[in-house]
């Protein structure tokens, strides 16, 4: 999929235009290829950043495609106004690059903190989430943990790097190494005010 | 399991972490022994390890992960005990 673009550079009716093309091309070629965000423009100067709600990518000429912008360059980047800069600068709405996607599957050795503990948490606690076997138990924590850095569920981090999740909707509790792997998932009796007795800062701010 | 650490229910001298993490918060680790799980056993299900232990004791002091793992060589739930005594 590609997109044409003739813009000078200055012409705000023009950027405009030239940002709702660029992101149905964009929005098309994601609906393809939506593992790895990338697009086919044509025309846009290298090094062109476009900028959306939750992040941006750059322009790269040479691939054709778009890469994440490197945090140390974000800020700069993304504060330079579109109408001074030499390469145009989009400022479009494509909050579905960044949408939630399907988490990542690792595995079990990976998302384990400590393999020794697992057939004992399965045993205690797989039957709280029908959970069929150790291996499944554990992936279900793994998933758990990442949608609930996506969708920012309650999390506190102690002093020691411990991650501490819950979700009231589900009344889930999982806690996770500062590597992100598993010490424990399971579903507390005591619901929300075991919550409310866990240690540690929320990431979140208050 | 190497980690050094006894477990303070049932003397059990093998846990991989402390119990208790210098924040306050449970380790998570379950017990092989006596099947405590430090943060969850105390802090949602509500015993205390002297409640725990003594339904431990109860239950013939059986060695909690048979169902997984076989007890060390030589594992004596009586000698452990005398470690949480001392």
């Amino acid at each position: 999929m590609s997109a044409r673009l003739a813009m000078p550079r200055y012409d705000w009716w023009l950027l405009v235009l030239a940002s709702l093309v660029a992101t149905l091309g964009l929005l098309l070629t994601l609906t393809a290829e939506s593992s790895a965000p990338s697009a086919d423009l044509i025309g846009l100067p290298d090094g062109a950043v476009y900028g959306y709600d939750g992040g941006s990518r750059e322009y790269d000429a040479t691939a054709n495609t778009f890469a994440s912008v490197r945090s140390a360059d974000r800020d700069t980047k993304s504060s330079l106004a579109p109408a001074t800069q030499a390469s145009a600068v989009f400022i479009v709405s494509l909050a579905e690059l960044d949408a939630p996607r399907a988490p990542l599957r690792l595995s079990v050795s990976e998302t384990w903190g400590n393999p020794n503990t697992l057939a004992r948490h399965f045993r205690d606690h797989g039957a709280d989430f029908a959970a069929r076997n150790a291996d499944e138990y554990a992936n279900m924590a793994s998933d758990f943990f990442q949608r609930s850095q996506l969708n920012r569920l309650p999390t506190r981090i102690d002093a020691d790097g411990v991650i501490r999740v819950y979700d009231p909707a589900t009344n889930t509790f999982g806690a996770f190494n500062p590597s992100g792997t598993t010490r424990t998932f399971f579903t507390p009796k005591r619901g929300i005010d075991y919550w409310c007795d866990q240690p540690g800062t929320s990431p979140w701010g208050p | 399991m190497m980690g050094g650490h006894m477990c303070p229910v049932c003397g059990f001298p093998n846990l991989d972490d402390p119990p208790r993490s210098p924040s306050g918060g449970g380790s998570y680790e379950i017990c092989p022994s006596c099947g405590f799980e430090f943060g969850v056993s105390d802090d949602d299900l509500g015993f205390t390890y002297d409640e725990w232990r003594e339904r431990w004791i109860v239950h013939g002091m059986r060695w909690d992960s048979s169902d997984i793992e076989p007890p060390p060589d030589g594992w004596d739930p009586r000698k452990q005990l005398k470690a949480i005594e001392e």
